[in-house]
């Protein structure tokens, strides 16, 4: 990996000018820290995020043939995620992996294994390699392609990847009607007020319509089998609205700790998923490319966050941040996806 | 003539400028469909519901993206003015 610091980065987070929307003012912080509230205030913050997560899974247990379905990565946030609604919350847990095509080996023995030893039902969704490949592909070389603002969460290719298997997850908890959906995601990956979100089907299908068009018109026609929800479903499934969690938005958890949390499970490290994933061999091609359009790593705003709220050290935060891969470790994978490292 | 803009108005633009680094006048105008336009996508709809009822104090409903009163600048400044009427007057 090659190291690159900027001349300024936020004194409090670890932000730059490179950064979409941010300026470092003359007291050394950036925009986010001056308003940010302090640790100890985002503390309440979490607290009062996590009393209501607590509120929503209590209303609705019991009401479904599970009480949450676990977007499941195999990688070490939704695996303590997992293991955090199952083993503190006591939910009946439906735990769903989509197979990308790029899921580390390790990653899919950590599924098994952690799902084994939490005891819970495991689906595995494998979407055409054909579609998937190209659905990565196209990310990178059409413009446009996510609203502007995505790019601040995530690189072209996994906010590609999230908006399908977000979308799976939905289907299967409409399928199986399970109230509620948990996903893995980290402040600065998501907004904080997506901890708790209650989906209305309609205005979600609505406020998805470009979106599905542009999907349908880059992807192909099959993007809808993967991206859409038939009315049918809605329809013939008893939910009248679903909830989505984020319990990692609610937690003060720093990666050490998750990390020593579930390797009691069983969970090992994948050594071939680059430094910013625990489960995608596509992962640091994401980061390459998203660094040469945009100047900037796409896990800038999750590091940031880290360091922000005291959970990860400055140190760490600036040399994962400012990390991006050489061209020669990604070039395999962009041959896989078809996309030219040299256009 | 040209109607100044109301402090929602201002408050509201400044807030989809900032939060989906676009401009106005570049990128969109007060009547331009956010939705259809692509600048605001389905996370970015969970940050406008939240801002628009933490920053004036008003219920969005469900009903709302799908009668179009969620969609542009000026929808969503009737919509602020028309919760805000309701809220006072309940």
């Amino acid at each position: 990996m090659k190291v690159s610091t900027p001349d300024r980065i936020c004194a409090r987070c670890i932000l730059s000018a490179a950064f979409p929307g941010v300026q470092i003012g003359d007291d050394g912080l950036c925009g986010i820290c001056r308003s940010a509230p302090s640790i100890e205030e985002m503390g309440h913050v979490r607290e009062a995020l996590r009393e209501e997560t607590k509120l929503v899974l209590e209303r609705d247990r019991g009401s479904g043939s599970y009480d949450c379905l676990v977007a499941f990565s195999g990688g070490k946030d939704s695996t303590f995620v997992l293991q955090l609604l199952v083993r503190e919350y006591g939910l009946r847990c439906l735990s769903l992996t989509v197979d990308n095509g790029f899921l580390s080996e390790q990653a899919m023995r950590n599924c098994r294994t952690v799902t084994t030893a939490l005891g819970v039902d495991f689906i595995l969704v494998k979407p055409s390699p054909v579609f998937m490949t190209t659905m990565y592909g196209r990310s990178v070389t059409t413009a446009d392609i996510h609203a502007k603002s995505a790019i601040r969460r995530a690189s072209a290719i996994c906010n590609s990847c999230i908006n399908l298997i977000n979308n799976i997850a939905v289907v299967t908890a409409l399928e199986k009607n399970v109230p509620t959906i948990a996903g893995g995601y980290l402040g600065g990956q998501v907004p904080k007020d997506a901890a708790v979100i209650r989906l209305d089907f309609a205005a979600h299908l609505k406020a998805r319509e470009s979106t599905m068009k542009k999907y349908e018109d880059t992807f192909g026609a099959e993007a809808r089998r993967y991206f859409g929800i038939d009315p049918g479903v809605i329809e013939r499934s008893a939910l009248s609205h679903l909830n989505v969690i984020n319990p990692m938005l609610t937690m003060d958890v720093s990666e050490a700790s998750i990390l020593q949390s579930i390797r009691k499970l069983g969970w090992t490290r994948p050594r071939d998923t680059g430094k910013q994933s625990s489960n995608c061999r596509l992962n640091d091609l994401g980061i390459f490319i998203h660094h040469q359009q945009h100047g900037f790593n796409p896990y800038t705003a999750e590091i940031a966050e880290q360091v922000r709220f005291g959970l990860m050290s400055r140190s760490e935060g600036i040399r994962r941040a400012f990390s991006v891969p050489k061209a020669s470790q990604v070039s395999t994978q962009a041959k896989q996806v078809g996309v030219d490292l040299n256009a | 003539m040209t109607t100044p803009p109301s402090g929602i108005e201002t408050r509201i633009l400044s807030f989809v400028e900032e939060h989906f680094l676009v401009e106005r006048g570049k990128d969109f105008d007060t009547a331009t469909n956010l939705f259809e336009a692509q600048i605001i996508d389905s996370f970015g709809f969970v940050e406008l519901v939240r801002f628009l009822e933490s920053e004036f104090q008003v219920t969005i409903q469900d009903d709302d993206l799908l009668t179009g009163e969620l969609t542009s600048i000026n929808s969503m400044v009737h919509l602020v003015e028309k919760r805000t009427y309701e809220g006072i007057h309940a």
